[in-house]
């Protein structure tokens, strides 16, 4: 039974990630519109798609035409299950041509943290731009949250990925 | 002894077991315990989020002072200001809420965050404002810096605090592991070592089971075959009888002094058996004692050819002593004279008259050989392994009266004496039997 599950599980892996590819190379020959409202990401570093300088920046509409993912999970943050809405960072990584193993995710207090590239794919990790169905504020740690699917698996729930769990995000670096 | 302490083994080895097993899970309990405390950090994650909360409150002084000297815009001004909110919400709700209230902060944190709260409208313009009301923003934000910067310092000593009372924790949970783990070992060698000793004693028991059925077969068989053995001179005697009554008065005198003297040998036969029984028997209830005094080989050698020769005159009986033979042995010089004086019956009475017997006596190796070598007989070969059976006698000794016990006893005797009896023998060529002793 589990063992059926897991095979499911990675064949949609092995399917989304194919996907990616195929999104990602459609990606590199389509070029990115620069943001028309305010830029709320700056993703900067080893990327190849670029739309202002060296940098891919986007604001919320571009983000949320990127097609959102959600999950409902708990987090050490909040002591209700809510549910997050985001873009699933390993298409983001995909759609600016990141070329690194690392991100260094930055928070709007500069708070910054490590996150391997692989961690995306593997967890399903979003940058969530909702939570219960609501743009989340700067005051209630928004605009962007990374977030992984905390209940999905039990090694999540550990200090490692707490603290690669930022919120206030408002950069990322590709190294 | 035993009884105590077979009825004792089972209730202590049972405890032993108990306090094994119980030792085990408080240890395992001790360290799943100890392992638990390690994940919980509270303490550092309440210090970071004090510390966040202030560098927020400052970094918003610092936009302030900025937009006053219009050197940021109100976008930075908001988004300072939004980002202390985010803070302050983070320290007052859930666990950091409960931490600040235990640490005594909560209500004069939450009195200016209120404060902060309700002066939204003059942060976001404060670059529109005149100086007195910035001022009193300044100072505001100057008093809630200061006073979390207090709770951060509470906080810290508190974890510090904490962090002591966890690592003695620790320390004396580790202890007990280590004790523990300590009296597991005891009681384990204890339990190895009971079953050891029970798997020992359940050997020993079969051990001696098995003798004791060995030990009530040969009595049985030694029983069988003596019955047998008497048996036959009984028959002899009461033929003889049975002759005499038969004939009645018509009987002969030389007929019965002829009857007369065959019962009497046969009773002599029975008594000699009798007696070597009753040797044996001694001998297997180890009640023959063994008196070792100093002796001079060559005098005793010479009593015991001197007490077959008187019964045997006109025979030969030759000592032959090497040179490096010492004069004298220790041993039981009753058991030596029984040995030698049936070595030597045996070589006289199966040899022929005109032959000597020779004692060759030899020394080496720490042992005394004495060889009684005869020109006699012999002993059939498929006979030599039956030689110091109880009761066996060489078919080639028909003729000759005689029981079957004498070399039976006579090697059980040279063992207990610490050495051994062997022979080499030919038929019709002779027979050596050598006593070996120690020296």
């Amino acid at each position: 039974m589990y063992n059926k599950m897991g095979q499911k599980f990675g064949l949609f892996r092995l399917l989304t990630t194919f996907f990616y590819i195929i999104a990602g190379s459609s990606a590199l020959a389509q070029p990115l519109d620069a943001p028309s409202g305010e830029p709320i990401l700056t993703i900067e570093g080893n990327i190849t798609n670029t739309n202002v300088g060296d940098t891919a920046q986007f604001d919320r509409a571009m983000l949320e035409s990127m097609g959102m993912v959600s999950f409902v999970t708990s987090t050490p943050w909040y002591s209700e299950p809510s549910e997050f809405e985001g873009v699933p960072l390993a298409e983001l990584m995909e759609r600016v041509g990141a070329q690194g193993t690392e991100v260094e995710v930055v928070a709007l207090n500069d708070y910054r943290a490590q996150i391997p590239i692989s961690d995306f794919s593997t967890f399903g990790t979003i940058l969530a731009l909702k939570r219960n169905g609501e743009e989340m504020p700067i005051r209630d740690k928004g605009p962007l949250f990374v977030v992984y699917p905390y209940d999905e698996e039990s090694r999540l729930q550990n200090q490692d990925y707490y603290a690669r769990s930022v919120w206030q995000v408002y950069k990322l670096i590709v190294q | 002894m035993r009884l105590r302490r077979g009825v004792l083994a089972y209730p202590f080895s049972l405890a032993a077991i108990l306090i094994f097993t119980c030792l085990l899970v408080f240890a395992l309990w001790r360290l799943w315990n100890t392992e638990a405390a390690l994940r919980t950090q509270a303490g550092d994650n309440m210090l970071w989020a004090i510390a966040q909360a202030q560098v927020a409150t400052q970094q918003l002084d610092i936009a302030l002072a900025q937009a006053r000297l219009e050197e940021a815009d109100a976008d930075i001004l908001g988004l300072r200001y939004d980002v202390l909110l985010s803070r302050l919400t983070l320290l007052e709700d859930g666990p950091q809420r409960r931490h600040l209230a235990d640490l005594g902060h909560f209500e004069p944190i939450h009195a200016l965050a209120e404060q902060v709260y309700a002066q939204e409208d003059a942060f976001l313009s404060a670059d529109a404002r005149a100086g007195g009301e910035a001022e009193a923003l300044h100072e505001l934000l100057a008093e809630l810096a200061s006073e979390i910067g207090r709770a951060a310092n509470r906080a810290m000593v508190a974890q510090w605090d904490e962090t002591g009372a966890q690592l003695d924790q620790q320390h004396s949970a580790i202890l007990q592991v280590i004790a523990t783990v300590m009296i597991i070992l005891a009681i384990g060698a204890f339990i190895s070592w009971r079953m050891l000793a029970a798997f020992d004693a359940e050997q020993r028991a079969q051990m001696s089971l098995l003798r004791e059925q060995e030990i009530r077969e040969a009595y049985r068989s030694f029983v069988a075959l003596v019955s047998h053995q008497f048996r036959t001179p009984l028959s002899v005697i009461d033929a003889s009888m049975q002759r005499i009554l038969r004939k009645g008065e018509t009987i002969q005198p030389a007929e019965i002094s002829e009857r007369a003297r065959r019962v009497r040998a046969t009773v002599k036969s029975l008594t000699d058996l009798m007696q070597a029984t009753l040797d044996s028997m001694k001998l297997d209830a180890g009640q023959i004692d063994i008196n070792r005094a100093e002796c001079d080989i060559t005098a005793e050698l010479e009593t015991a050819r001197e007490r077959q020769l008187e019964a045997r005159p006109g025979r030969t009986v030759r000592i032959d002593t090497g040179d490096e033979v010492p004069a004298r042995i220790t041993t039981d010089p009753i058991l030596f004279q029984q040995i030698i004086g049936n070595l030597l019956a045996n070589a006289l009475t199966y040899s022929p008259q005109t032959e000597p017997v020779t004692i060759r006596v030899r020394a080496g190796n720490n042992q005394l050989r004495i060889a009684v070598v005869d020109r006699g007989i012999g002993i059939p070969e498929e006979e030599k392994q039956m030689l110091f059976q109880p009761f066996f006698r060489a078919s080639t000794t028909k003729e000759v009266h005689g029981v079957g016990m004498g070399l039976h006893l006579s090697r059980r005797l040279a063992h207990m004496l610490g050495g051994d009896l062997t022979f080499e023998s030919k038929r019709g060529f002779g027979s050596t039997f050598t006593l070996e002793l120690p020296l």
